[in-house]
């Protein structure tokens, strides 16, 4: 894929992610937001630690897909989001996003992007499916692709 | 072993602790894995020659930061129904710069009867110390009626 991200249309995909969550990955992240929480550092019942939220969360967003270009001198900021957390994903594991955009338009000088990203887990349960919506912003004006205008 | 969420009544508000977002903790988040060559990684979240090329005045602090502060409350109120269902609408009416503190907090709206579980229906947001709402959204989670994992009270304040 040669295009870049804000470039892309509904229906279009990022490449997907592949992950292992380390139990030293999984406590980088519970450092960063100060939980330290047992069930996401002790086994329990016989299985792993459970992998935080935040972690997941974080790889979640477009900009973790190997083929994502953000064109020079661009950013791009998330605007909202709709989370549903579905199975717990275990520290050891490996994940899988996948991303689809489903919808893009323009409002107030920036390129919206609204896109679907699920992850799952080896067993290919899905444990995280959310749909965010993200922008594109510039120090100069954004030629969007299409017919759109800004 | 109870949970928060059992002795949560409609009106009951329940808060994290403030954290501060510092430079450290969002380089753990945004920066990439530790090991990996070359951390950290240079981006909006993390390096502020990057934040002002696109025309940010500094670097301002990812919002899956404090949305991270938010299901960890929303997980030791819940436990784990939580990873079985749970859901948070969110959006960011203000962006968090390095050094602000924030904290999380859920307000329980409403239980809906549903058989073996009750579906629990929350106002969720984090706020800053001035109090100005940084995110603001809601959650819902279908809750077992047998509850059961560690509880960490923080604070619960009667609304």
């Amino acid at each position: 894929m040669d295009k870049y991200a804000h470039e892309l249309q509904a229906g279009d995909s990022y490449e997907p992610l592949r992950f292992t969550v380390t139990p030293e990955l999984n406590q980088q992240f519970l450092y960063a937001v100060e939980d330290f929480n047992p069930i996401f550092i002790e086994e329990r019942d016989g299985s792993p630690p459970l992998v935080h939220p935040v972690l997941l969360m974080h790889m979640s967003p477009r900009t973790r897909s190997p083929s994502y270009r953000q064109a020079p001198g661009m950013g791009s900021a998330f605007a909202s989001d709709s989370s549903i957390y579905l199975a717990p994903g275990y520290v050891g594991d490996t994940f899988e996003v996948r991303w689809r955009i489903v919808n893009t338009y323009p409002k107030r000088g920036k390129i919206y992007q609204e896109y679907v990203a699920e992850i799952r887990d080896s067993h290919g349960r899905i444990v995280l499916r959310r749909e965010l919506a993200s922008t594109f912003f510039s120090q100069v004006k954004i030629k969007p692709a299409g017919d759109a205008q800004l | 072993m109870s949970l928060p969420i059992d002795d949560l009544q409609p009106g009951d508000i329940r808060c994290s602790k403030f954290r501060k977002l510092t430079m450290a903790r969002a380089l753990a988040l945004s920066g990439g894995p530790l090991d990996m060559p070359g951390w950290p990684d240079k981006n909006l979240h993390t390096d502020a020659e990057v934040a002002r090329s696109t025309g940010l005045p500094d670097v301002v602090v990812s919002g899956t930061q404090w949305e991270g502060h938010l299901v960890g409350l929303l997980v030791e109120t819940l436990g784990m129904d939580w990873f079985n269902g749970g859901s948070i609408q969110i959006k960011i009416p203000r962006s968090v710069r390095i050094g602000d503190s924030v904290r999380a907090k859920l307000r329980m709206d409403e239980f809906v009867d549903q058989g073996d579980r009750r579906l629990a229906r929350m106002t969720v947001w984090c706020e800053n110390k001035q109090g100005q709402e940084v995110m603001v959204g809601t959650a819902e989670c279908a809750v077992s009626r047998a509850a059961r994992g560690h509880d960490k009270v923080e604070q619960i304040e009667s609304a």
